[in-house]
């Protein structure tokens, strides 16, 4: 579970990325986190990660926050960035063993999940190459089987599709659904509202760094009293 | 000329300056942090100019003594390989042979530099795919690879005519004709080496890749320097004997004259060409012969880049296919559980070895900088055959300073490696994957100092082993690499701290994280004032207070005038025997230790909080 609380965080003085933003993503549901570029997907998603603080407000990831327990929070999720910067000269499984010794996953636990998510994400012949040879689509990969290496409760991803083809976007889908069906908890930012419709149990919008919407799709197209697709009631929305 | 070739220049050179001096360009509204951008950059800047004068000015002596000494000759004939040459010819031989060596430099800078502006990178992908013509595209890259890798050998071009016309007293629009000289030659250098280079990298595909080349060029460059060194430093040891002179400058003139007959004449014949129109062999007609050389140059511009330019873009296409190693994901072996300051211990290792940026500007510095000082040194005692008295008076020095040698010499081979000072640098856009796992920041700076202290410990075996043959006492040695690693240890926190509050996140290239980093060079300045301070330390613990024990005990009259030289000389009674204070040293030695223990805790202590506050603050 992943709980936001009157979060916020400003770049430039007196101009807010996210703004006093409030959110509960509770388990076993895939919460879809929706906005046009710049409305504040990727800060939150860095706040609750810890790679950037917020100004104010804290995040809670099953019960530890992320400012004052960092390492207890860090341990219950896994994240999949959306931009997979790997610098490292480091090979796909060196890179994978290493992730894994931060979380401390045994030998045999980290085998097991290494082959599993390698076959899963087709990426089991490319694990001896170096991740700067990769393309974009095998770093994604990467960072997914990495992400999952831990078993984490909650799934954070950011712009997940991107660069992945449909095979492997489908194998993707499935193992979100499963892991919500799992009782986890699986957040994620998406651009492709085709998606968050198919697979979201709840989605909230954003935009300029302010929450529009929090509620299931159902609710959403309820606020706004119509029958329209998540598409148009996203224009609407962000429109204002 | 097609217009789009200039815009293509100004583009890759506005690249260029971005990465180099961004902060000095920028126009951003953060003042502060755009301020202290600009002083590093003016720092950097600084460095660069000290650079220039350092080269320039040994080159500058080089040339000053030899032309000096020439000037004032009697202007006979002269014996080269047993013909008789006339003063104003052996002249243009001895210019001829600076400008074969501006030519090697320009022709090797290009060759080794090629293989970066051979890479697809994705603005390269663009501008292949907008209607540019391939001779445009290839001549605005032959025209900035000659801006920027002739800058170097346009100084040394520059200083060796504008010396040559000093000591000649030429007339004042030889200067101006100087300066055209010196841009056909190193043109002319890179038109020679870029078909050269393109035809081996279409040949043996291999040298496409940037890494080989960092590698090769190490190969390549560092006999040079070497040679160069060694060659400087015979010219100034002889530098007042006119003899001396006199048979380097025939034996250069030799090189020049047998090189005129070699299968290299054809270049040589330009290059004597030019040297020619620069000692004022041509009178009146130079200006004619000018044109003739800027013509020449520009006619081999053109045809280079007609005949080359499609070989470059089929080049700069070409893919190199990797090898395909067997690799069995089942086998146990591949997974080894470690602990974190490990895991990050061996990613770090892995990173710096395997990254030739990061590997040429810091482990290799540890072994290369003692090779050319120690090569130096030797070549320099050895041709003044003072080797001998040099090791005898080392082996009759006060053990105290085989400790100080070996710790300062740790410290600055530590502090010019830059392993700790750029170790949150080197990681890039991926500290932001660092950041969201669950590191301990104490275990993640665990893991980059141990890494930094490994190195540390090779400088201190690279520097004790052959201080080991001077002074034969393993106590000793054991001693001074304790000390050694104690103090490294507190000077990586230090480093490591330096880095951490400005860190250089956002690069494309690595070598902007090792090379192009201020906090490097305030690493480097910090070692240098880590050795004053431990020559205090030492002069304490080791001089003054054992020597007020030492008089206490012996109740032999307090030198307060020259403590630390009286010591000296009763340390070495105590080395011939005939003194008992054996046990006045070793106090002193065991002080230094517990105190350099004890700094260590308190610098710990004291930056531990702040790795724990500035790990979490720092944002990418």
């Amino acid at each position: 579970m992943i709980e936001i609380i009157d979060t916020s965080k400003s770049y430039e003085k007196g101009k807010k990325a996210v703004d006093r933003l409030n959110l509960k993503i509770g388990n076993s549901m895939i919460f879809g986190f929706l906005g046009p570029n710049g409305a504040g997907k990727t800060t939150t998603i860095k706040m609750i990660t810890g790679i950037i603080s917020a100004d104010e407000g804290d995040i809670i990831v099953d019960g530890y926050s992320i400012k004052k327990e960092p390492l207890n929070a860090k341990m219950n999720f896994g994240y999949v960035p959306d931009n997979s910067d790997i610098v490292w000269r480091l090979k796909g499984l060196e890179y994978l063993n290493f992730i894994a010794d931060i979380y401390r996953v045994s030998k045999e636990k980290r085998k097991e999940r290494i082959e599993k998510y390698s076959e899963l994400f087709d990426l089991k012949d490319n694990l001896n190459q170096y991740i700067t040879t990769y393309s974009r689509g095998m770093k994604q990969k990467l960072m997914l089987i990495a992400s999952l290496l831990n078993d984490p409760k909650n799934w954070i991803l950011d712009e997940p599709i991107v660069g992945l083809d449909p095979i492997i976007a489908h194998a993707l889908k499935t193992e979100m659904q499963q892991r919500a069906k799992d009782g986890g908890c699986v957040f994620f930012s998406t651009h492709i509202l085709e998606i968050a419709e198919q697979l979201c149990d709840k989605i909230a919008i954003i935009n300029k760094g302010c929450l529009l919407f929090e509620g299931t799709i159902e609710e959403v197209k309820e606020a706004k009293n119509q029958e329209n697709s998540l598409e148009q009631l996203f224009l609407e929305l962000v429109d204002g | 000329m097609d217009k789009t070739i200039f815009k293509l220049i100004g583009f890759n050179l506005k690249q260029l300056l971005h990465v180099q001096f961004e902060g000095l360009f920028s126009n951003k509204n953060n003042k502060t942090k755009n301020s202290k951008k600009v002083i590093s950059r003016i720092l950097m800047i600084c460095l660069l100019i000290y650079a220039f004068l350092v080269i320039g000015g040994s080159w500058g002596v080089l040339c000053n003594s030899i032309f000096k000494y020439l000037s004032l000759n009697d202007k006979a004939d002269i014996q080269i390989d047993g013909q008789s040459v006339r003063f104003d010819e052996y002249i243009v031989l001895i210019i001829s042979f600076f400008f074969i060596m501006i030519f090697l430099i320009s022709f090797l800078f290009t060759f080794l530099s090629i293989s970066s502006y051979l890479s697809l990178s994705g603005t390269e992908e663009y501008f292949l795919t907008l209607p540019i013509k391939s001779t445009t595209f290839f001549a605005s890259k032959v025209i900035y690879l000659t801006l920027v890798n002739t800058i170097y050998s346009m100084l040394l071009s520059i200083i060796t005519l504008s010396v040559y016309g000093f000591h000649f007293k030429v007339s004042f629009d030889y200067y101006i004709i100087y300066l055209i000289i010196s841009v056909c030659l190193n043109l002319f250098a890179v038109m020679i080496s870029i078909p050269i280079s393109l035809l081996l990298i279409r040949l043996f595909k291999f040298l496409k890749n940037k890494d080989t080349m960092a590698y090769l060029s190490i190969f390549i460059i560092l006999p040079l320097v070497i040679g160069y060194n060694i060659f400087q430093q015979n010219i100034m040891q002889n530098i007042s004997d006119p003899s001396m002179l006199n048979n380097f400058a025939v034996s250069i003139a030799s090189i020049t004259y047998s090189l005129s007959k070699s299968i290299l004449s054809p270049i040589i014949f330009f290059i004597v060409f030019l040297a020619r129109l620069a000692s004022g062999s041509f009178g009146l007609f130079r200006y004619l012969y000018l044109i003739f050389s800027i013509l020449l140059v520009t006619f081999i511009f053109y045809i280079i880049v007609v005949l080359f330019s499609r070989m470059y873009v089929s080049i700069l296409t070409m893919t190199n296919r990797s090898r395909k190693t067997s690799f069995n994901l089942k086998r146990n072996s591949n997974y080894k559980q470690k602990p974190i300051y490990l895991t990050i211990f061996k990613k770090e290792n892995l990173s710096i070895f395997r990254e030739p940026s990061f590997f040429l500007n810091g482990p290799f510095v540890i072994l290369l900088l003692p090779l050319i000082i120690g090569l130096s040194i030797f070549v320099q005692l050895n041709t003044s055959k003072g080797l001998d008295n040099v090791l005898s008076s080392l082996k009759q020095m006060p053990e105290i300073y085989y400790i100080y040698i070996s710790v300062l010499a740790s410290f600055i081979l530590s502090s010019f490696a830059s392993i700790s000072s750029t170790s949150i640098s080197r990681e890039g856009k991926s500290f932001s994957i660092i950041k969201s796992l669950p590191i301990d920041p104490l275990q993640y700076f665990k893991g980059k100092i141990s890494h930094a202290l490994f190195f540390s410990f090779i400088c201190i075996l690279v520097i004790n082993i052959p201080l080991y043959f001077i002074f034969p006492k393993i106590e000793l040695l054991l001693f001074s690499a304790l000390v050694s690693l104690l103090f490294s240890f507190i000077f990586h926190l230090i480093s490591i701290s330096i880095d951490l509050l400005n860190p250089k996140l956002s690069w494309e290239n690595p070598v902007q994280a090792v090379k192009q980093n201020m906090n490097a060079v305030y690493s480097i300045l910090i070692g240098l004032l880590f050795s004053v301070l431990f020559f205090f330390q030492m002069k304490i613990f080791l001089a003054d207070i054992p020597t007020k024990i030492f008089a206490k005990f012996t109740k032999m009259p307090y030198d307060s005038n020259n403590i630390f030289y009286t010591l000296m000389r009763r340390t070495l009674f105590l080395a011939n025997g005939t003194i008992r204070t054996d046990y006045i040293f070793c106090a002193g030695l065991f002080i230094l230790l517990v105190i350099a223990s004890l700094e260590l805790v308190v610098i710990i202590l004291a930056l531990k909080n702040y790795f724990k506050s500035r790990f979490y603050k720092i944002e990418s």
